[in-house]
């Protein structure tokens, strides 16, 4: 099943009908399970797609259907509904600085009314899952960038959306911690099997998480190409190292570079 | 396989280590130095003040010497008639004023932060407030709220709600787009937003305002009990005054002043214990202040 219908959409910022549109129109279905990885050049509008995804952000034409209900044509209540079963990791952690690891798990399961110690086992359990369980009580500042993220990606694994949306998420940490959380994301998606939508500029870690790679371009943002990742599960670190890897990998930098200029490829 | 890994990493990433000992001795000697300098410029100022009336042979009806001054300090402080009446009135007056502040200044503050309609229509007025000389308005106080303490309140409250009234406001409109689209992205409601995350946000802001406000009320009472009734530290200087006892005036406006301090220190204090958190309180602990 379609779990997310990316329905011929357009999105414009700039209302001078000049200038191209900052989306083109995008046509994209992602399947149930999938997990979907978004690469293009900075400024080719990957974040604008997620957050018309999340209904963050309402498209120009064109419509986003979440299992088959439009978010954009919905009232506010019906987007409240549907958005639900959406989870959003955004580039910065979005943290409460006054809540701790814990309170801040905990902040969708307020939201939906969970009683107290049932809230507080169930974002217990969800740091374990980030390997987290030592730092519960640690404030925002307490903890390191990466922590802070892995928190936010608790937080939004705690209500158990079917669909996670994740906005370069390993943007702001080290290589190192970035391929340990790449492993664990791949872990906690083998687990759970979500729909994800996960934006990144790493082409390496594009290749290790998808099942599906969506390559952008600019000028106007647009898809320029759709690769599956046929690599099976799970994958190790060593795997990356692979020809097949590295040629994968080599094909999608090259589909980069051609779209790289966007003066290039205006229409 | 990989769950090993995680593991390992976790445990890496430790929390910061503690600060090298060298360091930490010279945080407490800064921490320390107030506790010398200090004495050492109040006997600069006592020789000071001893040198100038020496050379300029003032009459101590309008320069009293230090001893003197001293000696009616300590008279004054240990008057218990001192402490519940006049401390005791100004201290009620003053947190009145303030509480009414907090409340007005909070409300108005919250409702200006999240409708720009409403900002437009009542910012005129808040201005006009502002722009109107208070201490004018002291005598219409009196009429309206009569001699006893409910002028005075109504004076520090209205000279002082002003920054609370601000502070809340900016607070309102300083919580990042990015809080607020996790609000929505997580399916939070307005009330869960207002009480959950615009509230403890906008308390870092409101109690930076009350840092000014406490300040002002003191001085919005203390004018006030100038200006008419006969309790508050503000009456006890006019009355010393009017009787020529300048060595006590001096005396009461040091108590004022201790009287102000000390408030202020509260509020310092209630930030910390409310507001740990806050980039401002952090930075104040690590410097071991
Ligand atoms: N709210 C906005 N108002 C006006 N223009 C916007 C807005 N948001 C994004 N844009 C423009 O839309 C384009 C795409 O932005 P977007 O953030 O989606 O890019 P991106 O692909 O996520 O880039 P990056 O990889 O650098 O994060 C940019 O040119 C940006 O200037
Ligand atoms: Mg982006």
């Amino acid at each position: 099943m379609t779990a997310i219908h990316v329905d011929r959409i357009t999105k414009r910022f700039d209302p001078d009908p000049g200038k191209a549109p900052t989306l083109g129109t995008i046509d994209l279905a992602i399947e149930d399970g999938e997990f979907v990885a978004l690469l293009g050049p900075s400024g080719c509008g990957k974040t604008t797609l997620l957050r018309m995804i999340g209904g963050l952000e309402q498209p120009t034409s064109g419509q986003v259907l979440i299992n088959g209900e439009s978010v954009s044509a919905a009232s506010k209540a019906a987007r409240r509904r549907i958005l639900a079963s959406v989870g959003f990791v955004f580039q910065e952690h979005n943290l409460l600085p006054w809540r701790s690891a814990l309170a801040n798990v905990a902040v969708p399961l307020e939201v939906r009314g969970m009683a107290r110690a049932e809230r507080r086992r169930v974002a217990a359990e969800m740091l374990a899952l980030v390997g987290l369980s030592h730092a519960e009580g640690k404030l925002p500042h307490e903890l390191s960038g990466g922590m802070r993220q892995r928190v936010a990606i608790a937080r939004a694994l705690s209500y158990d959306p079917d669909i996670l949306l994740m906005d370069e998420p390993f943007g702001a940490v080290d290589a190192q911690t970035r391929d340990v959380l790449n492993l664990e994301l791949q872990r906690i998606w083998m687990r759970r099997r979500k729909t994800v939508v996960f934006v990144t500029h790493s082409v390496h870690e594009a290749v290790f998480l998808a099942d599906r790679v969506v390559v952008m371009g600019a000028s106007p943002g647009r898809v320029v190409e759709d690769l599956r990742i046929t690599t099976p599960r799970p994958r190790s670190l060593e795997a990356t190292m692979t020809p097949e890897f590295l040629a994968t990998a080599a094909t999608l930098r090259d589909f980069l570079s051609d779209h790289f200029t966007p003066q290039e490829s205006a229409t | 396989m990989s769950q090993n890994q995680v593991v390992a990493i976790s445990d890496a990433e430790s929390p910061v280590p503690a600060p090298a000992a060298g360091r930490r001795w010279r945080r407490a000697l800064d921490r320390w130095m107030v506790w010398w300098t200090t004495p050492l410029v109040l006997v600069a100022i006592y020789f000071g003040w001893k040198l100038y009336l020496a050379i300029t042979d003032l009459s101590p009806f309008v320069m009293p010497t230090p001893e003197a001054v001293l000696a009616a300090l300590k008279e004054q402080v240990t008057d218990p008639y001192i402490w519940e009446v006049h401390v005791w009135a100004t201290f009620t007056e003053t947190l009145s004023g303030l509480a009414i502040a907090i409340a007005v200044g909070v409300t108005l503050g919250f409702l200006i932060g999240k409708s720009r309609i409403l900002a437009r229509i009542l910012k005129p007025f808040v201005v006009a407030t502002q722009v109107t000389p208070k201490v004018a308005l002291a005598p219409l106080f009196v009429l309206w709220f009569g001699f006893g303490p409910g002028s005075k309140i109504a004076l520090a409250a209205i000279v002082s709600f002003f920054p609370i009234m601000t502070n809340t406001a900016f607070g309102v409109q300083s919580l990042p787009r990015s809080t607020k689209e996790m609000c929505t992205s997580v399916g939070a409601s307005g009330w869960y937003r207002f009480r959950k995350v615009d509230l403890p946000h906008t308390l870092a802001y409101i109690l930076a305002g009350m840092e000014v406000a406490i300040v002002l009320a003191t001085i919005g009472a203390i004018v006030g009990e100038y200006l008419g009734g006969d309790k508050g530290l503000g009456r006890y200087a006019l009355n010393l005054q009017n009787n020529l006892q300048i060595d006590m005036l001096f005396g009461s406006i040091v108590l004022m002043a201790a009287f102000g301090l000390v408030l202020y220190g509260s509020v310092v204090a209630l930030k910390r214990l409310l507001i740990p958190w806050h980039e401002s309180v952090r930075a104040l602990r690590e410097e071991g202040a």
